[in-house]
C-alpha cells in the first residue's frame, strides 16, 4: 500500500478474473466452520453426523472467492482496500466435498468523495455448469476517490431493526487464536497477526477478517432460525463498519420480520461492526 | 482367543513412504494442542527466525506411516498404551519427510498383548529427524505362547518433592473438533451418542492431543521455549482426559531426565513418563 494511494481507475470496470478451480474436501469445511466459530454443538457443520451428514454454511464461499486473489494482487498492492460488504445468494446448497469453478467480473467503480468503492459480481459453478452461489463483493478503496467519477445509486434507505427486543441476542468471546485460524483457510496477511504490522495500519492490535466475523453471525442464525441446518441460509448481506479485535466479544442481535427474512447486526461492546445485515431463511 | 499368526508380524516392516505436510498443517497442529496466540513463532509462517514446529508434531507423519500397519491389527480391540517420541533436530516446518514403520515386538500378556511399534522419520537427503515408539494394548490378543515381555520400568515422581516444573493449561471445550483436522476423525472424540455407546459421559480428548500439551508444558518449563532443546518424551496414557478440564504438567529432575506425570482435578492422566531435554 503507498502512503497516498491514486485515485481509482474507471478502466478497472469490466476486468475479469477466472474461471479458477477451487476444490475442497471435508477438512476444509471442517476447519472453516471452526475458523467461524461453530462448537461442539453444531457437529453437522464439522463432522457429519446427525441424519444429513455435513453440511457447509454459505460463507465458505468466501472462501472459495480468494482462489481468484492472485488475479488482484495489483489492487491490493496499490490500493488501501477493505472489504465493504457481502451479498451471497445461494442456488443450490455447496456439495460437502468437491469443486467449484470461481470466477469474477468488477462491475462498478463508484466515487464517494474521499474514497472508492469497488464492486465486484463473483460466481461459482458446479462441474456441470450449474450456478451455485452469485456474490456481490463491495470494497473501499480508502483515499482513492474524489476523481469526479459516478456516485452510483443513492444509498437505499437504511434498514432499520423493528423496534423490539431481538428475536435472537446471541454473544461469544472471539478467541484470540481466531484469526489465526481462518487464515488457514487460505487467505493470509500479516495484518491478522502482527502487532506492529496491525498498528502500521492504524489498528492497536491485529484484526479478525471482516468475512470471518460476518462466518460467526451466519453461525449464530444457522442456529437459531435453520434448525442447524446451514442449507436453509440461501441469502445473506451485510456491511462491515469495523474490524473486530480477537478477544473481542462479539454480539448478534437478528429479528425476523416475516417472509422468511431475518434482519441482524453485529457489534463488540458499543461499537458496531457488521450493520444492515439481512438475511433469507428458506422453509 | 489367541490370533493365529499374530507372532509373526513381528519384524513386519512398511515401506518408506513420503509424508508431505506445510506450514499450515504446522499451525493447525499448534492450535490443535493449545499454543497460545503470545507463543507467535509456533503460529506465524512468517515469524522472524521462521515458523517453529512443537516435536511432538512428529506423531501426525508417524499416524500416516503406522496406517499401512494398523490394517493388520483390529483397531477396535486396541488401546493406545503408551508413546515415546525422540528428535535429533527441529522439525522442519515444510516437509516432505520420509517415514517408515515397523513391528518391533508383540508380547504375550496372556489375556492381552502389546504391541511395540516404531516409525522413524528421516528429511529425503536422509538426515534423521525423529524416531517414536507406539505401544498398543491390544485386548484379547495373547495366550499365542509368545514371549511376555520385561517388566516395565516403573517411572513415579519423588514422593514430597516439590517439581522443578509445574504448568497448568485449560483445555477448550472445543480442542478435540480442533485437533482432529489434523487426521484422527475417530467420533469418540466429538460425537457424544458414539462416546456413550463406547461408555463414556461424553465425548473424550484425543490421548495425542494430551500428549500434544504435556510437550507444550515440557518445551516451555524445561527448553525455556527452544525446540532444539528437546530430545525425547516417553509416557503412558493412563486415565481419559475430556475437552474443558484443567491439564497440569509436572516435572521433577532426576539423573539427567526430568520424570513426568500429567494430571486433571480427576486425577493422574499421563503416568510412568519422561522427558530428556538440554
Amino acid at each position: 500500500m503507498p502512503a497516498r494511494p491514486p485515485k481509482a481507475n474507471l478502466a478497472d470496470i469490466g476486468r475479469r478474473a477466472g474461471p479458477e478451480v477451487f476444490a475442497y474436501d471435508q477438512r476444509d469445511v471442517g476447519l472453516y466452520a471452526l475458523s467461524v466459530g461453530a462448537g461442539v454443538e453444531d457437529l453437522g457443520l464439522f463432522a457429519g453426523g446427525g441424519d444429513g451428514g455435513m453440511r457447509v454454511l454459505p460463507t465458505f464461499c468466501l472462501v472459495a472467492m480468494h482462489s481468484l486473489s492472485p488475479h488482484f494482487e495489483d489492487l491490493v498492492r496499490d490500493y488501501h482496500r477493505v472489504e465493504a460488504g457481502e451479498h451471497l445468494r445461494m442456488e443450490r446448497p455447496l456439495p460437502a466435498a468437491g469443486r467449484l469453478h470461481v470466477s469474477a467480473e468488477v462491475t462498478d467503480i463508484w466515487d464517494k468523495g474521499s474514497l472508492a468503492i469497488m464492486r465486484t459480481r463473483v460466481e461459482g459453478r458446479s462441474d456441470d455448469g450449474d450456478r451455485i452461489f452469485e456474490l456481490t463483493a463491495s470494497s473501499a478503496m480508502l483515499g482513492s476517490g474524489g476523481f469526479g467519477g459516478d456516485p452510483g445509486p443513492p444509498s437505499p434507505a437504511k434498514r432499520r431493526a423493528p423496534d423490539r427486543p431481538p428475536d435472537l441476542r446471541w454473544s461469544t468471546t472471539i478467541p484470540e487464536t481466531q484469526a489465526i485460524l481462518y487464515q488457514l483457510n487460505g487467505v493470509t496477511d500479516p495484518i491478522h497477526l502482527e502487532g506492529e504490522f496491525a498498528r502500521s495500519r492504524g489498528f492497536e492490535r491485529p484484526i479478525l477478517q471482516g468475512p470471518a466475523t460476518l462466518g460467526f453471525a451466519a453461525v449464530a442464525l444457522v442456529r437459531e432460525f435453520c434448525g442447524g441446518n446451514p442449507e436453509r441460509l440461501t441469502e445473506i448481506e451485510v456491511r462491515f463498519s469495523a474490524p473486530v479485535v480477537p478477544g473481542d466479544g462479539l454480539t448478534v442481535d437478528a429479528w425476523q420480520v416475516g417472509g422468511g427474512e431475518v434482519l441482524f447486526s453485529a457489534s463488540t461492546g458499543e461499537l458496531p461492526v457488521l450493520t444492515q445485515g439481512r438475511a433469507v431463511i428458506d422453509g | 482367543m489367541p490370533e493365529p499368526g499374530l507372532a509373526d508380524l513381528i519384524g513386519l516392516e512398511t515401506e518408506p513412504r513420503s509424508v508431505a505436510y506445510g506450514w499450515k498443517d504446522v499451525v493447525l497442529y499448534a492450535l490443535g494442542v493449545g499454543v497460545p496466540v503470545e507463543d507467535l513463532g509456533f503460529l506465524y509462517e512468517r515469524s522472524s527466525g521462521g515458523l517453529q514446529v512443537l516435536p511432538s508434531y512428529c506423531v501426525i507423519p508417524e499416524y500416516e506411516a503406522m496406517s499401512d500397519l494398523e490394517g493388520r491389527f483390529d483397531q477396535t480391540r486396541m488401546l493406545h498404551g503408551e508413546q515415546l517420541i525422540r528428535t535429533f533436530r527441529p522439525i522442519p516446518p515444510e516437509g516432505p519427510l520420509v517415514v517408515n514403520a515397523r513391528v518391533v515386538n508383540i508380547f504375550d500378556k496372556g489375556k492381552a498383548a502389546v504391541i511395540h511399534t516404531s516409525a522413524t522419520g528421516a528429511t529425503v537427503e536422509g538426515e534423521k529427524v525423529f524416531e517414536t515408539l507406539k505401544v498398543g494394548f491390544y485386548r484379547g490378543g495373547g495366550g499365542f505362547g509368545g514371549d511376555p515381555g520385561p517388566k516395565a520400568e516403573v517411572l513415579d515422581p519423588p514422593a514430597g518433592e516439590r517439581p522443578d516444573l509445574d504448568i497448568t493449561y485449560t483445555i477448550p471445550t472445543g480442542q478435540a473438533a480442533l485437533y482432529r483436522l489434523s487426521g484422527d476423525y475417530n467420533p469418540l472424540h466429538i460425537d457424544p451418542e458414539f462416546a456413550r455407546t463406547a461408555g463414556f459421559d461424553r465425548p473424550i480428548l484425543h490421548g495425542l492431543c494430551t500428549y500434544g500439551f504435556a510437550v507444550r508444558a515440557i518445551v516451555e518449563g524445561l527448553c525455556d521455549g527452544d525446540v532444539g532443546r528437546f530430545r525425547e518424551f516417553k509416557a503412558r496414557f493412563s486415565d481419559v482426559v475430556f475437552p474443558g478440564e484443567e491439564l497440569t504438567t509436572r516435572g521433577w529432575k532426576e539423573n539427567g531426565r526430568t520424570l513426568i506425570q500429567v494430571s486433571t482435578p480427576r486425577g493422574v492422566v499421563i503416568s510412568n513418563a519422561y522427558a530428556v531435554t538440554d
